[in-house]
């Protein structure tokens, strides 16, 4: 027998992220079960359970709210039991063991490795039970998906990431017709990019198409240069109630640690008509911090600027990006967002 | 294969890094943007051991041997496998571990011999080979040149270079396996999702009965569909499961319960003695 001090939680949190109204619901739906409401006698209650401790056990499913509360918590609720119940069924994994000689030892889901070993030195069998409590990382921790708000700040899967100069609150804005925006995309690490996006706030006319891009950058100027991916017409013109529209990429775009790559889009909404009031209401980002990025807004007039509008006839992205008659743009920012997995 | 001495083991695992095994690894960029999403602990951290089978539980990693031979050794194995290097046939073949009572088999693929400690300079057998003057960095030790005698080795015939061999299951292959899985949330079922991604890497997968609470699969696993072994394990750790690939191939899911009445069986019946570790006490009996 191995000595154990009393390392299993006496309960789980069992953790939803929710859909709803960032303002008013809480970012996680939670449900707390104990190891005592299980009815599971393996654990002695003084050598394994710690009386003190509650493990997280995040899911993925979705708790729905609705005017305050969540409408599928009856499902929710059975799902964390089971959930927790297989959790704790499985810290039960007890071997850590070496046997001699080349066991015919069957693999088993307890245990994280078999290894049979036959040097000059020594032939041997070993199981060992997998991490002593993985329970932070049994599934993908998935934030919380709100109609508002949701362009997050820690890039994690499932989640629209844009350039770190904006801020979060989103707003709907004229697209501008006849050009591609484009804001920088910094990389700090490797990331396998799995979708582009945009959300549309307001329809246009019929007809009216919306394109995203990757680029990668020049790496003495830092202006967008390769074309990495197109994503092709996307329709603008169906109404959708502002929500994000996501271009798959596959097989995933790898964007490498310590690269600059720029997010595009362009509409073919001519209603914009330099200024006016109709036609394709996009999302834009608050832009909450008054810096310049680095290789814009050297143009003197203290104004910070960090992304790219240049002049484009709507179409397919050429291989190249069309820096001529480009103008380094301040302010709220074009909302094209990648997601990773 | 060679058995090999403890200084050859202790020279391996010093100057070579399991990050080179795996450098042609399909999915290395793809598995450092995962991050922290599987459980596992990291294989590619993993030492190299020689004359070890390790077979780890789960689909994103894959049952490794480790092993040395010569360059004669090579060639008479890649005969054997009935390589077709030019029409880029490859073969799997049982690896057969035995130790006189008990034989451990299980059907491998070889990955390319990498060469070990090799001299560039001196291809001919000489004994004088390790007095040449070095005009260039070379590897600390050659199996030419080293001195057999310290190495307990005496039987070993000098002259031939040595080879790292590197074995893996058919997991290793499953990266390499494009997908046809067609996930539709919230109608989709999970038995459905198991027996898509088994078609798809061309083996049955029996699972235990999954708990009608868990639903049907989520959008969460759309970004991973990519890749089958990731979706796979995802998949199971969401129904409570674990993917267990047996010696002979045969794939599972199991829940707890189904594990440990086999630890349980085992334990009562494996005739080999236990020599360390032991058995984690949860309970008082």
């Amino acid at each position: 027998m191995m000595d154990t001090p009393p390392v299993i939680p006496a309960s789980l949190d069992v953790t939803f992220p929710s859909s709803g109204n960032a303002s008013t619901d809480p970012p996680f739906f939670r449900v707390k079960v104990t190891l005592a409401s299980l009815g599971l006698t393996q654990f002695d209650s003084t050598l394994s359970v710690n009386a003190f401790a509650t493990g997280i056990l995040p899911r993925n499913e979705t708790a729905l709210w609705s005017s305050g509360s969540v409408t599928n918590a009856a499902a929710l609720t059975a799902l964390a039991t089971q959930a927790a119940k297989d959790w704790y069924l499985y810290q039960l994994g007890k071997l850590d063991i070496v046997f001699a000689g080349l066991a015919p030892w069957t693999p088993e889901g307890t245990s994280d490795y078999v290894e049979w070993t036959q040097t000059k030195d020594i032939v041997s069998t070993r199981v060992q039970r997998g991490t002593a409590l993985p329970y932070v990382a049994q599934s993908p921790a998935r934030q919380s998906i709100f109609t508002g708000g949701d362009l997050n700040s820690f890039r994690r899967p499932l989640v629209h990431y844009t350039c770190p100069v904006t801020g979060q609150s989103l707003h709907a804005g004229f697209l501008r017709d006849n050009q591609i925006l484009a804001v920088p995309y910094p990389v700090p690490r490797t990331e396998a990019i799995v979708s582009i996006g945009f959300r549309l706030d307001t329809v246009g006319p019929a007809g009216s198409l919306l394109r995203c891009a990757i680029y990668d950058s020049d790496p003495v100027s830092y202006d967008p240069k390769n074309l990495l991916f197109d994503g092709g017409d996307q329709v603008a013109d169906v109404t959708d109630g502002g929500v994000w529209h996501d271009v798959v990429i596959s097989p995933s775009l790898i964007m490498n640690s310590g690269n600059l790559y720029w997010l595009c889009i362009q509409g073919n909404d001519t209603a914009y008509a330099g200024g006016g009031g109709s036609g394709v209401q996009f999302g834009y980002v608050d832009q909450v911090m008054l810096y310049n990025f680095r290789g814009l807004g050297g143009d003197g007039d203290e104004t910070a600027k960090f992304w790219i509008a240049t002049p484009f006839t709507y179409g397919p992205y050429p291989a190249t990006f069309p820096m001529g008659g480009s103008t380094e743009e301040g302010g709220n920012a074009p909302a094209v967002a990648v997601i990773h997995g | 294969m060679e058995l090999y001495s403890t200084r050859y083991r202790q020279l391996i695992e010093r100057y070579i890094s399991p990050k080179d095994i795996w450098d042609n690894f399909p999915a290395v960029e793809y598995l450092n943007a995962l991050g922290p999403v599987l459980p596992y602990r990291d294989q590619r951290l993993r030492p190299i051991k020689l004359g070890s089978l390790w077979w780890p539980q789960g689909a994103t990693r894959w049952a490794t041997g480790h092993f040395l031979a010569t360059d004669k050794g090579v060639a008479a194995m890649r005969a054997a496998l009935g390589y077709d290097l030019p029409n880029f046939i490859l073969n799997p073949a049982p690896l057969i571990l035995s130790d006189g009572n008990t034989t451990i088999t299980a059907n491998m693929w070889m990955l390319p011999p990498r060469p070990l400690f090799q001299n560039p300079m001196n291809p001919a057998v000489s004994a004088t080979n390790s007095t040449v003057p070095l005009t260039k960095w070379l590897l600390p030790v050659s199996y030419n040149s080293f001195p057999l005698d310290a190495l307990g080795n005496t039987t070993e015939p000098p002259g031939e270079q040595l080879y790292l061999l590197t074995f893996v299951d058919d997991r290793y292959m499953w990266w390499q396996k494009s997908s046809t899985v067609s996930l539709n949330p919230g109608t989709t079922t999970w038995a459905s999702l198991f027996s898509q991604i088994g078609t798809n890497l061309n083996v049955g997968i029996t699972t235990d009965t999954i708990s009608a609470d868990y639903g049907t699969p989520g959008d969460f696993l759309l970004p991973y569909l990519q890749f089958l072994p990731v979706v796979l394990d995802l998949a199971a750790f969401a129904v409570g499961q674990r993917l267990v690939r047996a010696l002979d191939g045969t794939v599972s899911l199991q829940n707890a319960t189904t594990a440990m009445t086999s630890v349980d069986t085992q334990l009562a019946t494996v005739p080999n003695p236990a020599m360390g570790g032991g058995i984690f006490a949860f309970d008082l009996s």
